[in-house]
């Protein structure tokens, strides 16, 4: 009876902590939840793929609206990339569970020598752990809103910031469709050139360091092939190298000095177009040397757009 | 599998259940293949060294009593051997090719390990969970049969589990044979005053784990991210936090273990006695993971003469005692430096004894005095040791001490966020001042022991505290990569 008596206590006291944590991981589903949070909503029809740069410099809308009457059935497009989505087999799963069942999708895959690095000394295996253990690794689930796996999973911060409005970098908006705009002037804030010099030198550090602690990989050179071999059959495949601070570029270059070249065999080898724009970067402004802002990400988008656009035409 | 994680909110419940309800001749089966699933959860393929190590010392651990002399010995070596050789192999092989690479080079001998150890990447080793525990722990049943202190077990199962017994099997505390075994043997009737106690430290430990050590975590990790960027107040707090990060997270592994153990009728040893509490350093490393230290102190120091022999000889054995305390914890030089500056410090310590108390009788100091500045002094002294313990290589501890030491304002908030940096300070005095009335191992006193209404109050304030301030990480125990 004692027994039975404590059991029943014991289980009162697990649901009670059970239930209390299901209703603040609700109530955060219907608020803000990352700036990532977005791109774990919905099934895709068309995709951004790659690493921060085209998190916040491509913009679904207007790869919508501009190619509206060249490709059907790619809506929603969706910004999928993420700062840490490396090529790998993780990243290749989680497209493939992102995407509605299609043969006519758009892809945009973001291409720079930072996409295919990895930490020295692992071997695949380890490679694929690393990845495990990062945002799309700890999930199955891609497509659900709410997105509680997502939630449980990757939301960092302690349950009790449900309870007050999260103070958030307000020059950044993150938009449905998994896009995160960010602009120069928010309404109580600007971010002026030395702020961007100040950025760009700390992004500049950061590269230093990674090239120091990384190197490419080829696992993410093996698993970069394989997903466009798997999305050329989803539909229309475009490799991009988006524009960004010629500084950051020129390390870029340094670091892997053929990845233009390389790309462009692999461009011509499964006939899917490159377009190469790092060398227009001076005609785009970044906010911290690497990211795009916000109208220099609309302007970027909408000349990928006609370029796609002339591409379909010459393909026909 | 974490304590931390939802797999074990499941697997532990099973467990105890389990135990309860089959007859007390299996249980050591059940608890046996928990353990091995615990382990296999984490890490599944280097289960095998876990089981080598097993097989062996039971097979040396039976034959020492009946062998003659000679082959007494021998057993004893194979023991050592395989026990040494798997944590040599898989913990400081890289290390030690990589810091003879270094040497050589230092004297312009260039030698890349691709060219002469063959096409194999020694850093690709990865380490397994728990080795330093377990094959120090089984050594002790092998060294202490040959030493004629205990009987060898001879029942197989029983002694598997005595190397893989789940609660402490990847972050000990290292148990001794003669302590665990009689009690994984022992018949235990469902105790709930027990089972209480336990699941009251293991909530303890939850506590300081989530709540307390991964949120000083989120400091500690910006602090010596990139210490070139930062200094003054945000490193110093970045280094005192370490300090609490590290003890809370080793103390609630072990207090769970405990409470874990404990539901199943087992006591485990303390390994941990309040050590921000000591008055000196060797008072410190009384209290601090107090059964490695002994391990050592039993298998390593003595055998070495301790401190009977000449004070030369005193001071070199503690130096190498503190040397291997240092790379017990990790195969690198800032984890030799952090043991070393312990080993030094300790001496000087014996040392200068005669000459402290001189000095505090002539400034006619009282004992309460005495014992802040000691404990102040301690405190200081082992959160710039464990800057090293902390640092991934030693340029970069040495870059944070100097950027530490660069105080130009009172800037103190690197993460932006004074709330959470206020809640971590509330924290480690709220922990701490617990600590002054209770250790982690009588914890539960503080709940047993109050009236029915107040125990509820208690069990709902924790659930909200839990689900509202623990960080939502499910990082791992910083003690795992030992």
């Amino acid at each position: 009876m004692i027994l039975k008596k404590f059991i029943l206590k014991l289980a009162l006291l697990v649901i009670a902590f059970i239930g209390l944590y299901c209703f603040f991981i609700d109530k955060l589903s219907k608020g803000y939840v990352d700036e990532y949070y977005n791109k774990f909503t919905q099934e895709a029809g068309g995709l951004i793929i790659g690493l921060s740069r085209a998190n916040e410099g491509i913009s679904p809308y207007i790869l919508e609206e501009e190619l509206k009457d060249n490709l059907k059935n790619t809506k929603p497009i969706i910004n999928f990339a993420i700062n840490e989505a490396h090529f790998g087999k993780i990243y290749h799963e989680s497209i493939n569970k992102k995407m509605l069942k299609t043969n006519n999708g758009l892809f945009i895959i973001s291409i720079s020598p930072g996409n295919f690095t990895a930490p020295y000394g692992l071997d695949e295996n380890q490679i694929y752990e690393f990845d495990k253990k990062l945002k799309m690794g700890k999930i199955n689930n891609f497509t659900s809103s709410p997105n509680y796996d997502y939630i449980i999973n990757n939301y960092g911060l302690p349950l009790y910031n449900t309870l007050h409005e999260l103070d958030k970098w307000n020059h950044r908006t993150s938009h449905n469709n998994g896009w995160n705009e960010v602009i120069l002037k928010s309404p109580n804030n600007t971010i002026t050139d030395k702020d961007i010099a100040y950025w760009k030198s700390l992004n500049i550090k950061f590269y230093n360091d990674k090239a120091k602690h990384e190197k490419v990989a080829a696992y993410r050179h093996k698993w970069f092939i394989k997903t466009i071999k798997e999305l050329i059959g989803k539909g229309n495949v475009f490799l991009v190298r988006m524009p960004s601070d010629m500084d950051i570029l020129k390390l870029e270059n340094n670091y892997w000095d053929e990845f233009d070249s390389e790309m462009d065999s692999i461009s011509n080898f499964y006939g899917v177009p490159y377009f190469n724009y790092s060398n227009k970067s001076s005609e785009y402004k970044t906010y911290d040397g690497s990211h795009l802002e916000s109208e220099s990400a609309k302007k970027f988008t909408k000349q990928l757009c006609l370029d796609i656009k002339d591409f379909l035409k010459t393909k026909k | 599998m974490l304590f931390n994680s939802f797999e074990f909110l499941l697997f532990f419940p099973i467990m105890i259940i389990g135990f309860y309800t089959i007859t007390h001749k299996y249980r050591w089966l059940w608890l046996l293949l928990g353990s091995y699933y615990f382990y296999m959860a984490h890490e599944f393929e280097l289960v095998i060294l876990l089981f080598i190590s097993t097989v062996v010392d039971y097979f040396c651990g039976l034959r020492i009593p009946t062998a003659d002399r000679k082959f007494k010995k021998l057993y004893l070596l194979i023991s050592v051997f395989v026990n040494l050789g798997i944590l040599f192999s898989f913990k400081y092989l890289s290390f030690f090719t990589s810091s003879i690479q270094g040497l050589l080079s230092f004297f312009g001998v260039v030698i890349s390990s691709t060219e002469n150890l063959g096409s194999y990447n020694f850093n690709q080793i990865l380490i397994p969970v728990g080795i330093s525990f377990y094959t120090f722990q089984t050594l002790s049943y092998t060294i202490d049969i040959y030493r004629g202190k205990i009987e060898p077990e001879k029942h197989f199962g029983v002694f598997a589990l005595y190397v893989s017994f789940f609660p402490q099997l990847v972050a000990g505390p290292i148990e001794r044979a003669s302590r665990l075994i009689p009690q994984l043997k022992r018949k235990v009737e469902i105790n709930l005053s027990n089972i209480k106690k336990g699941l009251i430290m293991m909530a303890w430990g939850f506590f300081l784990k989530v709540v307390v050590a991964d949120r000083l975590g989120v400091y500690v990790d910006a602090a010596f991210s990139d210490p070139e960027y930062s200094h003054g107040l945000p490193l110093l707090i970045g280094a005192l936090f370490f300090a609490g990060q590290i003890y809370y997270d080793f103390s609630a592994y072990t207090t769970i273990a405990i409470g874990a153990a404990k539901t199943m009728g087992v006591d485990l040893m303390q390994n941990f006695n309040r050590p921000f509490f000591a008055t000196s350093i060797s008072d410190l490393w009384k209290r601090w993971h107090i059964s490695l230290v002994e391990w050592l102190r039993d298998y390593l120091f003595i055998p070495l003469g301790g401190s009977k022999g000449s004070k030369l000889k005193t001071i070199r054995n503690v130096f190498i005692l503190f040397f291997a305390v240092g790379l017990w914890h990790g195969a690198s030089w800032t984890f030799v430096i952090w043991g070393i500056l312990n080993g030094i410090i300790l001496i000087l310590e014996g040392l200068t004894s005669s000459v402290r108390k001189h000095i505090f009788k002539s400034l006619q100091l009282n004992q309460w005095t005495i014992n802040l500045l000691a404990r102040l002094f301690g405190v200081s002294y082992l959160l710039m040791t464990l800057i090293f313990f902390r640092s991934p290589s030693l340029d970069h501890a040495l870059l944070y001490i100097k950027q530490m030491f660069n105080i130009t304002g009172l800037h103190v908030n690197i993460l932006n966020n004074y709330f959470e940096l206020a809640l971590s300070f509330i924290l480690i005095i709220l922990v701490q001042t617990i600590h002054y009335f209770k250790g982690n191992d009588k914890v539960y006193e503080l709940v047993t022991q109050r009236p029915k209404y107040i125990r509820y109050a208690m069990y709902t304030a924790y659930i909200f505290v839990i689900v509202l301030f623990a960080i939502n990480r499910q990082n791992t125990f910083i003690y795992f990569q030992f």
